[in-house]
């Protein structure tokens, strides 16, 4: 049962994982539309666990998990984006993400994901 | 523009849409004089990289609730309210995103936007400047999504 911050710039992204994180037996403790409003309820909620977009307006997400690396360098974050390339998620993980689940998504990888980076 | 860069987008929206239950059948590509013709729905994605330009997709409202419900697990969708425009976005940017990851094997790297739609009757859509490549996208009891693609190398 983790608190969790769910970052997608599409409403019906937040709505879809906000439902299976749910259903997982986690709290979704705040929402953000793009990078910079992931960065800002990181430190005013701060989450068990991010899921983090990638192409964002504002801020994007690889950009977002440097940020929140560095106030926080125990910050765990999953990336949860349709961009899968390579290199792609190589950034990511540099970025400090923990795992990389590509969209269109099973509600099972998620939850994987997630139960994987809190153990 | 060739098939090589047009096929991963094709390929990615008929494996996305047979994920929520879907059996699309793919059409000839050919360039339309009017594009997207008739479609009260286009998403909009901007494309930069080896390939730059745009891909739209298309489609009627009525269809968009019919895709809307099918990505929500088959719940009833009455109107194309903001959630339903959030979910046809995101259908747009699973499509491209996929089509980046298929053609980033093949050593072809791009980047994508985040999606526009744009919403109404009587549209007219005229890439006029870029070579626009229309690939109709049939499914059973629709009337069809129809993926455009302005891009050049």
């Amino acid at each position: 049962m983790a608190k969790i911050l769910v970052v997608d710039d599409a409403a019906f992204m937040r709505m879809m994982l906000r439902d299976i994180l749910l259903n997982g037996g986690h709290e979704v403790v705040a929402e953000a539309a793009n990078g910079l409003e992931a960065v800002e309820q990181y430190s005013i909620c701060k989450p068990d666990l991010v899921t983090m977009d990638i192409t964002m307006p504002v801020m994007e997400g690889i950009d977002a998990v440097k940020q929140i690396r560095q106030s926080d360098p125990n910050a765990k974050i999953i990336m949860c984006s349709a961009m899968g390339q390579q290199g792609m998620v190589v950034q990511s993980i540099q970025a400090g993400a923990r795992d990389f689940v590509v969209k269109p998504f099973q509600a099972e990888r998620v939850l994987e994901a997630i139960g994987k980076v809190l153990a | 523009m060739t098939t090589q860069y047009i096929h991963p987008f094709l390929e990615s929206a008929s494996n996305i849409l047979g994920m929520f239950q879907f059996s699309p059948r793919i059409g000839e590509a050919a360039e339309q004089a009017k594009p997207l013709d008739g479609k009260e729905v286009i998403t909009v994605i901007g494309v930069t990289g080896h390939l730059r330009g745009q891909v739209y997709t298309g489609m009627s409202t009525a269809d968009a609730l019919r895709i809307v419900s099918g990505m929500m697990g088959g719940a009833t969708v009455a109107e194309f309210d903001d959630m339903a425009l959030s979910a046809i976005s995101e259908l747009a940017n699973m499509i491209c995103g996929n089509a980046a990851i298929q053609l980033s094997q093949g050593g072809v790297a791009l980047d994508i936007s985040p999606p526009t739609i744009i919403t109404g009757s009587g549209l007219g859509v005229a890439a006029s400047r870029m070579k626009t490549v229309s690939v109709p996208i049939h499914m059973d009891g629709m009337d069809g999504l129809e993926i455009c693609m302005a891009l050049e190398v």
